[in-house]
């Protein structure tokens, strides 16, 4: 067995015992452990894997249950009972170990890697390609669904809102899948330009509270240029998709599941940055503690955020 | 009965341990894994990965640190760095004030 499937297997056997937690947290345990183990590996070429993962780390049940203990959980596989079950099984059926063992090889091929990320060719695949974030073609696919520059059958869909006169205080902007480009103007009006489907319906607008809602959850793989005021706070939450932020002026919070967001900062504007990845690629972006900073808060699950 | 200095020199070190992996970050201002073990072995406190990872989540989870990953510059090993919070400050200086009183109350009954 070559080293990168003793590392996949023994990635897989964690994933399988740290169960019990989100799916979120445990691709970052993974993906912690398997960048040390591949970096550990580089730096001390003589030491076998199997040492790596059977001494430093240990068994994936053992090294699990200290992660899922300190939450109060416990592992999946089902302690002391469990292993009698096993036993019988093991003692029992030789033929269905071989089954399980060979199945286990499978789904190692099948989804390895679980995260492989290539910040040279800006790109990020998880789960064996389910999610493909490329920056360098510009797409985001998640499953069968791919979000790019490309947009067969579009009809445009232009609107706009005085958010001054309506005594707006803060905008918000959910999408479903989407490419956004956004920037700020100093015009009292939010403008939106949409390329969207030609069976798409059109963006909802509501306006409550001080709170305008531009909802572009039913445009479906749609492509939209958006232009707010400055003087707005503005929130985009976003499902899968692709977002590009020119010159920020104003605080902006962004979160986006799965896709790729892209900041070009103006140089004359001072930022306070608050990027994460949980699974994925982020640039370096500056935080500061000026008044005058701008805030920009950005969170991706899966995905990156790069800086132009 | 014989007294079993390595089992002792163990529970002495798990106490100390997280305090000791705090001070570093603290000092480094951010570290992430690999680094802290090399670290630690340096000082001679060894410590297994399959320990220490557990742990850095727990004090994550905890407040104590922070997350970030960074991956620029750094071909295809994402590094996940731990940093103290303002929580992680404030729990560090009141273990440092413990320890030593720990070693103050050691020295006193010695003499």
């Amino acid at each position: 067995m070559n080293n990168d499937i003793k590392i996949e297997y023994y990635l897989l056997q964690l994933d399988r015992e740290l169960k019990p937690l989100p799916v979120s947290e445990r691709a970052e345990i993974i993906t912690e452990i398997k960048s040390h183990i591949r970096e550990a590996s580089e730096k001390d070429p003589s030491r076998p894997i199997d040492r790596i993962l059977q001494e430093d780390f240990g068994l994936p049940k053992v090294v699990a249950g200290r992660y899922l203990s300190a939450k109060g959980l416990k592992p999946s596989s089902g302690g002391e009972r469990g292993k009698k079950v096993f036993k019988w099984l093991a003692v029992g059926t030789v033929a269905f170990f071989a089954f399980i063992f060979f199945a286990g090889m499978m789904a190692v091929w099948y989804f390895s890697p679980l995260i492989k990320v290539d910040n040279e060719k800006g790109r990020v695949v998880l789960l064996g390609g389910l999610i493909d974030v490329n920056e360098q073609i510009g797409q985001v696919k998640v499953g069968d669904l791919v979000v790019n520059d490309a947009l067969k059958e579009s009809v445009e869909i232009h609107g706009d809102e005085d958010v001054w006169e309506k005594g707006i205080r803060l905008i918000k902007i959910p999408f479903n899948t989407a490419k956004l480009d956004v920037s700020h103007t100093e015009k009292r009006r939010l403008v939106w330009d949409c390329k969207v489907s030609a069976d798409a319906e059109s963006p909802q607008v509501d306006v409550s509270a001080g709170v305008l809602t531009l909802n572009l959850d039913r445009l479906n793989l749609a492509k939209c240029a958006i232009r707010i005021p400055i003087g707005m706070r503005t929130e985009i939450q976003g499902v899968n998709g692709s977002m590009e932020v020119e010159y920020p002026r104003e605080s902006l919070d962004i979160s986006l599941n799965n896709g790729r967001v892209k900041i070009l900062p103006d140089p004359r504007q001072v930022y306070d940055f608050d990027v994460k990845v949980k699974n994925g690629l982020q640039d370096f972006f500056p935080r500061s503690n000026d008044k005058g900073a701008v805030k920009v808060k950005v969170s991706v699950v899966n995905g990156m955020v790069k800086k132009e | 009965m014989q007294l079993d200095l390595d089992n002792w020199r163990v529970q002495v070190k798990k106490g100390y341990l997280e305090l000791c992996i705090l001070l570093l970050i603290r000092k480094r201002k951010r570290m992430y894994g690999l680094e802290l073990l090399e670290r630690l072995s340096d000082l001679e406190l060894s410590l297994k990965e399959g320990t220490l990872y557990p742990m850095l989540n727990r004090m994550t989870d905890d407040g104590l640190l922070a997350s970030t990953w960074e991956t620029e510059g750094i071909k295809g090993h994402p590094r996940k760095f731990y940093a103290l919070t303002r929580k992680g400050l404030g729990a560090l200086s009141e273990m440092e004030d413990e320890f030593n009183k720990m070693v103050e109350l050691v020295l006193k009954i010695q003499k």
